[in-house]
């Protein structure tokens, strides 16, 4: 996901800078030639008149564009970041409460978006159990958000246990990144607004 | 498994004893290369005759993977220079116990197992085996196993048993002697908790997939597949097969708590939930007692994760294991022996996972580990073996260990092995 966050950033950025290199190309000014009646000066002045306008609609909506894609992205990052927590804990730190609250904050402006909480666990204990305490993990982050004035129908929770860790490997710093709860947008994902 | 000083051990008396058993077989004077250590457990060899060399090698190695006899082993090339009476002879001027005569039949072989004290023969028996000896065939072979250790013994032999294990994202069986290994589920979605029916047959295991688990039940002859009814959304897993083959419990982790239910498998119905709790009650898995009476499990309603017992229909929900001062970490994963006496559990101590057996008859509880992670422990149906998942080779393997003798021995080298499960026995009875 943060690959896909960068990437995205960059292409936002190489528009940015097509949009702004067009905004400095000068305006067409037609030179009246010699033996051309005033007519055709008119019309040519005309011409460049709408064709200049043309450009800077064009800079104008491009740049309008681009501030909703980078909000939307914005939206998106942060209804998807994930939460953390600690060895066979269920409990939401400080830290990630404030994350959950811009996630309520950015349902509350969006009343169409659904999500999927899915909680995870690092490799220690029994399959079965991780199981349980992905769950467990999940529910917390949905009773959160609900306090926090969201509807319960718009989160669906499940649990993947120890199946499918961020690092495999078999580390204090592995496990810390493996236990987490990971936000996925089901619904209305398209046209999210930023928070109020 | 046989620790490299004990055979370098085992060398030197062959070559002390050779020569000496020689001149016991006079006037021929044959050279015998037996390689046998005296041991607490009875000796037993193995001879084959003409084309019996494979079978006679994967008997050798169930006998000694029963870890009830100390097995000799002699050189062929150079025992067929050998009339059976001399070889009987030999073999008891050693101090073998038992030998097992392997003779080749017209579609098998004659098992003869002879008591060398009585000059004897206790049993014998013909067999039809494929002396190829390769993949399912090699059951015929294994259940020639178990039926000299039960001759010889008394005792039920594990060789006709298969292991059912979790690696990658499916489930595969593989026999107990670590041969002979196959793909069970078809790559649908992570496959887990894999456990045999009564009978040997069938196979029931969680399938993960689209943040659901299904319980399916799959007839290993034809590979045909049927979903249990489990009633409302969740991942369910854990499953459980009752003595009597006619219900499956299993576990439900869904929104409203992970709680054990279960459901009627013989009319593939009526699934309901044995255990409560609210959001966060964590009740997971289930194991029969052999009688099909009660039901032992985990649960974290007091906190940690312990192991707690109830009667088959839920009622009498209670701690089974009791807590002991410093020794209480969570406890996970218990299998109730099929002699019904003991229950072995994965307990958290000291930032490992260490084996321990809880005693039904006197309330007791030991630990049969002491290094490393050991996890999902499932019993041999000889109630003294358990395989076990241990990383104390590095990773995750699956590990076998007899809790009368204390050896063990690693079954597969490769993969990342997970949730093992011991067959019932697959063998004929005699």
């Amino acid at each position: 996901m943060r690959q896909r966050v960068v990437i995205t950033a960059i292409l936002g950025l190489s528009i940015a800078g097509a949009a702004c290199s067009k905004k400095e190309e000068p305006a067409m000014q037609p030179t009246p030639a010699a033996g051309v009646n005033q007519d055709s000066i008119d019309r040519a002045r005309a011409d460049s008149i709408r064709n200049a306008q043309r450009i800077a609609d064009s800079i104008r909506m491009a740049n309008a564009a681009n501030t909703g894609a980078a909000g939307r992205e914005d939206a998106l990052r942060v209804l998807t970041t994930a939460i953390h927590f600690e060895y066979d804990a269920t409990t939401i730190a400080g830290e990630d409460m404030a994350i959950l609250d811009q996630k309520a904050a950015i349902m509350q402006a969006n009343s169409g978006v659904r999500i999927r909480i899915t909680g995870h666990c690092d490799e220690r204990g029994s399959d079965e159990y991780n199981l349980a305490l992905g769950m467990n993990r999940a529910i917390a982050a949905k009773e959160y958000l609900v306090r926090r004035g969201i509807d319960a129908s718009r989160i669906d929770v499940a649990s993947l246990g120890r199946e499918v860790p961020v690092d495999p490997s078999p580390n204090e710093s592995a496990w810390a990144q493996n236990r987490r709860d990971e936000f996925d947008v089901t619904a209305g994902g398209s046209n999210l607004m930023p928070a109020r | 498994m046989i620790s490299t000083r004990q055979v370098a051990f085992a060398a030197v008396l062959a070559l002390v004893a050779a020569p000496s058993l020689a001149a016991q077989n006079t006037p021929d004077r044959i050279r015998l290369g037996i390689t046998y250590t005296s041991g607490s457990r009875p000796g037993i060899v193995v001879v084959g005759g003409a084309g019996m060399d494979s079978v006679r090698a994967i008997v050798e190695r169930d006998l000694e993977y029963s870890d009830r006899f100390e097995v000799a082993r002699v050189a062929p090339d150079v025992a067929r220079g050998a009339t059976p009476a001399q070889l009987l002879q030999a073999f008891k001027a050693a101090g073998i116990t038992w030998a097992v005569e392997l003779q080749p039949t017209s579609g098998g072989a004659t098992v003869r197992l002879h008591e060398l004290a009585a000059a004897s023969v206790r049993q014998q028996g013909a067999r039809g085996v494929d002396v190829g000896g390769v993949g399912d065939a090699r059951l015929a072979i294994h259940r020639i196993s178990d039926e000299v250790v039960q001759w010889a013994s008394g005792g039920s032999g594990i060789a006709a048993t298969r292991l059912l294990f979790s690696m990658g994202n499916d489930i595969y069986r593989i026999d107990a002697d670590g041969a002979n290994m196959v793909r069970v589920t078809r790559g649908s979605g992570f496959a887990r908790s894999g456990t045999w029916s009564p009978d040997g047959s069938r196979v029931a295991f969680s399938e993960q997939r689209d943040y659901a688990g299904l319980i399916i039940i799959q007839n290993l002859a034809t590979g045909a597949r049927q979903t249990v009814p489990t009633a409302g959304s969740g991942t369910n897993t854990t499953p459980a097969f009752s003595p009597d083959g006619r219900s499956l419990a299993f576990a439900k982790v869904a929104e409203d708590g992970t709680n054990i239910h279960v459901a009627d498998i013989a009319q593939m119905c009526c699934a309901h939930r044995l255990t409560s709790g609210g959001k966060l009650a964590v009740n997971i898995g289930p194991t029969y007692s052999p009688d099909g009476r009660r039901i032992a499990f985990v649960s974290a309603r007091a906190g940690v994760p312990q192991i707690h017992v109830m009667d088959a229909d839920g009622s009498g929900q209670r701690f089974l294991v009791p807590l002991e001062y410093g020794l209480s970490g969570a406890s996970f994963s218990p299998d109730w022996s099929p002699d019904g006496g003991k229950i072995i559990f994965a307990r958290d101590l000291q930032g490992g996972s260490q084996l321990h057996v809880f005693t039904l008859g006197s309330g007791r509880t030991a630990a049969v580990t002491s290094t490393g992670r050991n996890e999902d422990p499932s019993w041999a149906p000889d109630s003294r073996h358990v395989v076990f998942v241990s990383n104390r080779s590095g990773r995750g393997q699956m590990w076998i260990y007899d809790l009368e003798s204390g050896r063990s021995r690693q079954v597969v080298t490769s993969g990342a092995i997970r949730l093992p499960a011991w067959s019932p026995s697959l063998g004929v009875k005699p």
